[in-house]
């Protein structure tokens, strides 16, 4: 399995030093609003697939970019520093990011440069970089350090939010509600056996709770991401609820007509964070922080269908009213064959886990040597504190 | 505890209250691996329901009739589409979905999944029909891409056809296919050096890789192999010129053709290495896909990563190196013969005894709860016509529509990816449906399959017994840990 570990120092070759966006906005007030420890919502969103950075935030300052994409670049780019812009989907991101409630990386992955998406979102999804090694995730490692509750917006516990302690979950259906006393006279029996004793606790919560939220959906319609971020902002939104969730999405493997597939899967994701910020209201939102997580990026240069085939960079974003300010955190590796990695995909020129190992800290509250050591081992990068209360 | 009520579960979809194995266990599954035994819409007596299956439901058979009605329904799409300007939107829609959608997108992989679903529950060759389903899953393809419908069934059932053969032909036959090859995109693939790759009317002028990343890593040999971009690069090159005709819907040549087709004029001229050989083509290039199948088949990766998905398909989730070593063995020994890799699995799962270790998939669930209560396998209607309970939409609650697995890897065969709060919910509010449409079973019937499946000792028999109705013991008894788990 190819491991790129070696491929982040090479810091000194920057083509770009995007910190314009840094600067610009160091002067505004910070944004932050005294978040309590414990009290900050996360919501992480997966990108299943490998979404390709170069047209969710294209680099439009790089010369080399039109020549790659030919077909693939949109028209009404939305301006960020001038260097980059964000493509026109993101029209939430966008607002955020001009109200300072937006940190886009680009440049990022994993260190992991095998091009396969199940090694890859593994490795995502455990933050251990020998695929399949492990049963836990780093967010569910996280929780089981800081405690909180979690849910997966999933029909199975996303293996990132798998941790010793079993992650609530919740996925709209219509499949009527049986009576409760299956429930109760089975939970004993669920107990018993190893495999489903982890979940006869919540079987026999969601009884004492009524199951009246579960059942809400017509016979057929398929569960869209968006319903999946309202029902998410709900949980979280509640003083006693989760204070993580995960919505579990698929689709950005864009081998062929490109543009066609991820428009609407980039728009759904935009709609999907500005249904969560409202959903959770403005004075939750102000303590809330929207993480996506993808495994790879993509080829620089388009495939020979309109799409782009498996690579290693790509984007990361973080929105929300818990940013101390907004900006844009990269370190351009260029799209010159010679800094391409093996002359076709973007480098990755920073490690996603050290990003998400600010996430843990800044949404979690936990301590940065306990993450190091307990739940996400990764480079130290001083980049994102600036960013994150 | 029953071992033959437990092998029956663990290799098939067990047993109705009232059915026994016909033959010792072991006899019993070996024997079903060596004929490909019958598939339709059946009913629990045997008898051919297919009449009162809609029109849109019915099973293509083969990949040139699914491409006959690929290029119908897109006449069919050209006739609509224009409508959309003249029609209110609620009309339009509805006209859409009755005259293409339905007809051709839908309605095929919905009756593909009623027939899968009604041999599993009443045919009498689980074990085959177990070993299709873990077939079918290494070979994903979705409907995810819509017009893959109509080659979604000929996909499955030419799946079926090459399992008592060998891996070869099975892996050349399931790539080599418009299914296939419009799954992963090789139909969009064109060689940057071929005739229609240097023609600028063309707008395809080069590779894409997407089929042959997942030929090495999914389908053979997997990335312990250790091969590089290289490699991948230079057999997407190999593959180019593999597509599918579909007659006027495909301009040029081969228009008179349906089903797979070697479009020369795209393939990449010249040798390719991959994993240290070099292939040459002989004629046109249409050989080389042959030979580097074989060679695929043969080498040790692939014996072993396929040996591996079957013992934590059929054995356990984290197999040990021994059962995994002597499948492997089995496959080199024979070539990767099908039925003797099947029977030394079968083998594997026997020697562990009945011991259960895997929290049955979905559909695996789903059957065996269908053929233990007799419970009508609903027909319901398609999306589009209504949307009425159907096997598809079932699937889709529990997490497993079969047409639709969100990636090219297939499901997962891990107990803890079937396991979560919601997803048990989900199995007790199915059961408890099951359970409302269960019209012949006796409560002492219930009680003593109860009783051969969990020990007389078990609190569940109690439970199913004096349960405050049958629905409710039905439930109990299909959401039980002990009926869970195989």
């Amino acid at each position: 399995m190819p491991l790129a570990s070696d491929c982040f120092e090479s810091l000194t070759r920057r083509s770009f030093l995007q910190a314009s966006a840094v600067l610009s906005f160091a002067a505004l007030p910070e944004l932050a609003f005294g978040a309590e420890a414990g009290d900050t919502r996360l919501l992480v969103i997966l990108l299943r697939g490998g979404i390709d950075g170069l047209t969710a935030m294209p680099p439009i300052g790089d010369p080399g970019l039109k020549g790659k994409r030919k077909h693939l670049l949109p028209d009404g780019l939305l301006k960020l520093d001038g260097f980059f812009a964000l493509h026109p989907a993101f029209q939430q991101i966008h607002d955020a990011y001009q109200s300072n409630q937006a940190l886009l990386v680009h440049g990022i992955s994993f260190p992991y440069t095998g091009r396969s998406h199940f090694e890859g979102q593994d490795i995502m999804e455990t933050g251990v970089l020998n695929p399949f090694s492990s049963r836990t995730g780093w967010l569910g490692r996280a929780l089981d350090v800081s405690g909180q509750r979690s849910i997966g917006m999933a029909l199975p516990v996303p293996l990132i939010l798998r941790g010793k302690n079993p992650a609530d979950s919740q996925y709209p259906t219509w499949i009527s509600n049986p009576p409760d006393s299956i429930y109760q006279k089975l939970a004993p029996l669920w107990a018993a056996d190893p495999d489903t004793a982890p979940y006869s606790a919540q079987l026999a919560t969601k009884v004492a709770a009524g199951l009246g939220e579960d059942a809400t959906m017509d016979i057929g319609i398929t569960v869209d991401l968006r319903v999946l971020a309202l029902q998410a902002a709900r949980k979280l939104a509640k003083p006693d609820g989760p204070r993580v969730a995960v919505i579990d999405d698929v689709g950005f493997d864009t081998h062929a007509q490109e543009t066609e597939l991820l428009v609407p899967k980039m728009q759904e994701v935009d709609q999907a964070i500005g249904i969560f910020r409202n959903g959770v209201g403005e004075d939750v939102w102000k303590k809330t922080l929207v993480v996506t997580v993808t495994e790879f990026g993509r080829t620089a240069a388009e495939n020979g269908s309109f799409g782009t085939d498996h690579g290693w960079g790509s984007c990361a974003f973080v929105v929300g009213g818990a940013l101390k300010k907004g900006g844009i955190v990269a370190d351009w590796p260029g799209l010159t064959l010679a800094n391409l990695y093996e002359g076709r995909d973007l480098k990755a020129t920073i490690d996603a886990r050290s990003l998400y190992a600010a996430i843990v800290t800044a949404a979690l509250g936990v301590d940065p040597d306990l993450v190091q050591k307990d739940v996400l081992e990764h480079p130290k990068d001083d980049r994102f504190a600036p960013f994150l209360a | 505890m029953d071992t033959d009520l437990f092998f029956a579960r663990r290799l098939g979809y067990g047993l109705r209250t009232d059915e026994k194995l016909p033959a010792p266990a072991r006899e019993w599954a070996l024997d079903q691996l060596r004929t490909i035994p019958p598939y339709g819409f059946v009913d629990a007596t045997g008898k051919d329901i297919a009449a009162s299956v809609p029109d849109y439901g019915q099973l293509y058979a083969t990949f040139e009739s699914g491409a006959h009605a690929y290029e119908l329904g897109h006449v069919a799409q050209d006739h609509v589409t224009p409508l959309a300007k003249k029609l209110p939107q609620v009309d339009y829609e509805r006209k859409f979905n009755l005259e293409v959608s339905l007809p051709y997108w839908v309605g095929p992989a919905w009756g593909e999944c009623l027939a899968m679903t009604l041999t599993a529950a009443h045919g009498s060759a689980g074990v085959f029909e177990r070993f299709w389903a873990f077939w079918s899953n290494h070979f994903t393809v979705s409907t995810q891409i819509l017009e893959l419908g109509v080659f979604w069934g000929p996909h499955l059932r030419t799946i079926r056809q090459r399992m008592t053969g060998n891996f070869a032909d099975l892996l050349y036959d399931a790539v080599a296919n418009p299914a296939m090859l419009m799954y992963l995109n090789n139909n969009e693939s064109f060689g940057p050096h071929s005739r229609k790759g240097r023609d600028p009317q063309n707008p395809f002028h080069d590779l894409n890789e997407n089929l042959a990343r997942e030929l090495l890593e999914l389908h053979s040999v997997s990335p312990a192999a250790g091969y590089t971009q290289a490699d991948v690069t230079a057999t997407a090159r190999l593959l180019t010129g593999w597509t599918f005709r579909a007659g006027t819907t495909i301009e040029g040549r081969g228009k008179d053709i349906y089903g797979v087709f070697f479009d020369a004029d795209r393939h990449e001229p010249g040798a390719v290495t991959i994993m240290g050989k070099t292939y040459t083509p002989q004629g046109d290039g249409s050989g080389m896909l042959r030979e580097l199948v074989d060679d695929l088949a043969a080498h040790p990766a692939t014996a072993h990563h396929i040996a591996f998905k079957l013992a934590r398909a059929f054995v356990a989730d984290y197999p040990s190196d021994d059962v995994v070593g002597r499948i492997e063995k089995t496959f080199v020994d024979t070539k990767g013969d099908l039925v003797a890799v099947h029977s030394a699995v079968v083998e594997e799962v026997l020697s562990a005894g009945p011991q259960p270790a895997k929290v049955a998939a979905p559909l695996t669930w789903l059957a065996q709860a269908y053929r233990l209560t007799g419970a009508t396998v609903p027909i319901g209607g398609a999306d589009g016509a209504g949307g009425s309970e159907s096997v598809q939409l079932v699937c889709r609650e529990l997490g497993q529509e079969p047409n639709m697995c969100p990636q090219p890897n297939g499901f997962s065969e891990l107990n803890a990816d079937w396991l979560s709060k919601q997803m048990i919910d989900r199995r007790v509010r199915q059961a408890y449906r099951i359970g409302l449409s269960t019209r012949l079973l006796s409560v002492e019937a219930l009680t003593d399959y109860t009783a051969r499946l969990a020990g007389t000792d078990s609190p569940l028999v109690a439970l199913v017994q004096h349960a405050e109705s049958r629905p409710v013991a039905i439930a109990m008894l299909l959401s039980s840990p002990q009926f869970l788990k195989i």
